[in-house]
């Protein structure tokens, strides 16, 4: 970044290669929409040029591309709620906009999905969770991020992290029991 | 126990994440060899992980890829700021739609509104049907020695008194028939007196010209306008030489600094061209504003020379001379006080000779007595003319200059103005609120509507490139 900073549009390149798929999927677990997830990674790039200079050298790029990753996909959230107020009464229960959304089929269970099975229902599970933990859960698991790192992404404590990850297990513990036993 | 079981539990969750010091981490693997529940949980929290691993990782669309790399590495990324435009473009877009359908509105029903109180007017007035009406047909006809016939006919929405009119055309369905079949009657006109024919349009009224020559003026030769009203105006005859009747009046409006000074000159001027102060008047407005008029009357061979040095007398706002050409008028009276003279002159004399009887000689004195006051009464008006057109009238009016007044009177206006502006502002937001809150409903279900197209053409687009 400090490169880039100093006019080198190759390490813009690199960083764009390196994290295009990490945020894509971020963006995707958190929003269950891959229209949006890569409307978020666009608009990610677009402020990572434009507030270049804001980046301070001493944070650690990951998390300061993820931090703008979460701010982006929390004004997404925003913004489907503003229009949900048009078109749908939300499901206050568990905050789902699938009348919404165009329903994503690439994880329906379907006729060759065998192997995609347990994959489909972690999906509907992480789906479910509440999205605090589920972006815990998803920086941890997915994209390796210490438990410090994801207390800044989140603007948490790390202790709260640490709370945060552990229900977010129980949860997907519960959820997906019966199909543990397939895994090993 | 089971407290110290919850309490392991968040560790080992940590502790599988490599994220507990150096004592939990003990403390972790010393209890895991102790109790099964515990490495139960601890196992099925590694099943869970490896569970949550099957999650496949997705993939960039290669379009977005490459639009995006074509457009922030080069140095700026326009995704997002085409996407703001977009947005900016619809809400404008569909903001200046709403307005312009509210003033389509708008007008449509102050159209309609005027529409029917002029119908109505129309209605009540009757048998106006020949008046010139806005919008209505308008013919004039110019007889080639500058006499013009003025033909005016109804609005063309009376085709029905069209009709009427034009009974002796046949059918005319409509102001457009009506239009040609004057056309043809001119052409007509043209071809029968050889005068020379001239046609023109502006905006939509129709203009046409018929010069033919003056001995036709007699009978209009244009047949379909027969029964409509037909006026003949008397040319306006320029003043040819020294010989013609002329009452000549000035009108001069002045600005001048001392009024009383001005007001001076103007009658020393006066009196140095023989001539006399007719009247005069002072008055002061409310807003101290002193204003004169003086009328003054000079011989007709110095009034040129009166006006030359009255206009040096201040900033002239306004001049006007009139002349009005009386000699037909004047003449003609010569000649009826000629033959009425020569009448009188008769029968006076029949009454000199006493050749009647009584009764005859009363009978002749009454026939004399209107005789001689109508002879009076010419004499009169030609005395009259010879002293309007001896003597020429100058009115002047006067105004001093005064900035403070000026000022004053226009902060005055401006006043009044704003005042009005804001009254009517309020009145037309009054009575355009319900308008403007429908209009501000339909712009906010268009913005949704479009913001939920895009993202739905969005949605499509990014599947089937995916």
């Amino acid at each position: 970044m400090m490169e880039y900073r100093a006019g080198n549009i190759g390490a813009l390149e690199e960083i764009f290669q390196r994290y295009k798929k990490p945020i894509l999927n971020y963006a995707f677990k958190l929003l269950s929409s891959f229209a949006d997830a890569e409307d978020v990674v666009g608009e990610v790039f677009y402020i990572l040029t434009s507030s270049k200079d804001k980046y301070e050298p001493r944070a650690k790029f990951n998390t300061w591309i993820y931090t703008i990753a979460h701010n982006v996909a929390i004004d997404r959230i925003r913004k489907r709620r503003k229009i949900s107020f048009f078109w749908q009464k939300k499901d206050k229960e568990n905050n789902s906009y699938e009348e919404l959304d165009i329903p994503d089929t690439r994880f329906m269970p379907d006729a060759n999905a065998e192997e995609n099975d347990v994959a489909s229902y972690v999906k509907k599970a992480i789906d479910k969770l509440p999205f605090q933990l589920k972006e815990a859960i998803v920086l941890r698991q997915y994209h390796n991020l210490t438990y410090e790192e994801i207390g800044v992404v989140l603007n948490c404590s790390l202790s709260k992290v640490k709370i945060l990850i552990f229900r977010a297990k129980e949860t997907l513990r519960k959820e997906l029991w019966p199909y543990m036993e397939e895994v090993r | 126990m089971i407290f110290i079981h919850s309490k392991i539990k968040k560790i080992i969750s940590a502790y599988l994440d490599n994220e507990v010091s150096e004592k939990e981490k003990n403390l972790v693997e010393e209890h895991l060899k102790k109790c099964t529940f515990c490495r139960k949980y601890y196992e099925n929290l590694q099943r869970l992980s490896s569970a949550l691993n099957k999650y496949k990782e997705e993939e960039l669309s290669s379009d977005l890829e490459q639009r995006i790399k074509n457009n922030f590495l080069g140095g700026k990324y326009k995704g997002v700021a085409k996407m703001k435009n977009k947005k900016l473009i619809v809400g404008i877009s569909s903001g200046a739609l709403a307005i312009l359908l509210m003033f389509v509105f708008v007008g449509h029903i102050q159209n309609s509104i005027q529409k029917r109180i002029h119908n109505a007017y129309l209605e009540l007035s009757g048998e106006k049907q020949y008046e010139s009406v806005s919008g209505g047909e308008e013919y004039s006809s110019s007889i080639g020695d500058g006499s013009v016939i003025n033909s005016q006919y109804p609005q063309a929405r009376k085709v029905e008194k069209w009709r009427d009119l034009n009974r002796s055309q046949g059918s005319l369905e409509d102001s457009k028939a009506s239009r040609k079949s004057i056309y043809a009657d001119s052409n007509k006109a043209w071809m029968a007196t050889s005068g020379k024919y001239a046609a023109g349009y502006a905006g939509h009224d129709y203009a046409y010209q018929l010069n033919v020559p003056s001995e036709s003026l007699i009978k209009p030769s244009i047949t379909g306008v027969e029964e409509g009203p037909i006026v003949i105006v008397e040319p306006y005859l320029p003043a040819t030489g020294k010989e013609d009747k002329l009452i000549r009046n000035a009108y001069a409006t002045l600005e001048v600094e001392n009024i009383q000074k001005v007001y001076d000159e103007i009658v020393k001027v006066g009196k140095g061209k023989n001539g006399y102060l007719a009247a005069a008047n002072f008055n002061e407005s409310t807003s101290g504003r002193v204003n004169a008029q003086i009328i003054l009357r000079v011989p007709k061979e110095k009034f040129e020379e009166t006006i030359d040095e009255i206009r040096k007398l201040g900033q002239v706002k306004r001049f006007d001379i009139h002349s009005i050409d009386v000699s037909q008028d004047y003449s003609s009276l010569v000649s009826e006080l000629n033959t009425i003279k020569t009448v009188y002159d008769k029968i006076a004399e029949k009454l000199k000779e006493k050749k009647t009887d009584i009764q005859g000689a009363i009978r002749l004195e009454s026939q004399l007595s209107p005789i001689a006051k109508r002879i009076e009464a010419i004499r009169s008006k030609i005395a009259e003319y010879d002293n309007l057109i001896a003597v020429s009238t100058i009115t002047i009016n006067l105004y001093e200059v005064s900035w403070k007044l000026m000022i004053q009177e226009s902060l005055k206006e401006t006043k009044q103005r704003f005042v009005a502006f804001v009254a009517s502002l309020l009145k037309n937001s009054v009575t355009l609120l319900p308008l403007l809150a429908i209009v501000c409903v339909i712009g906010f279900v268009c913005v949704a509507l479009a913001k939920k197209l895009i993202s739905v053409v969005k949605k499509i687009f990014t599947k089937k490139s995916s």
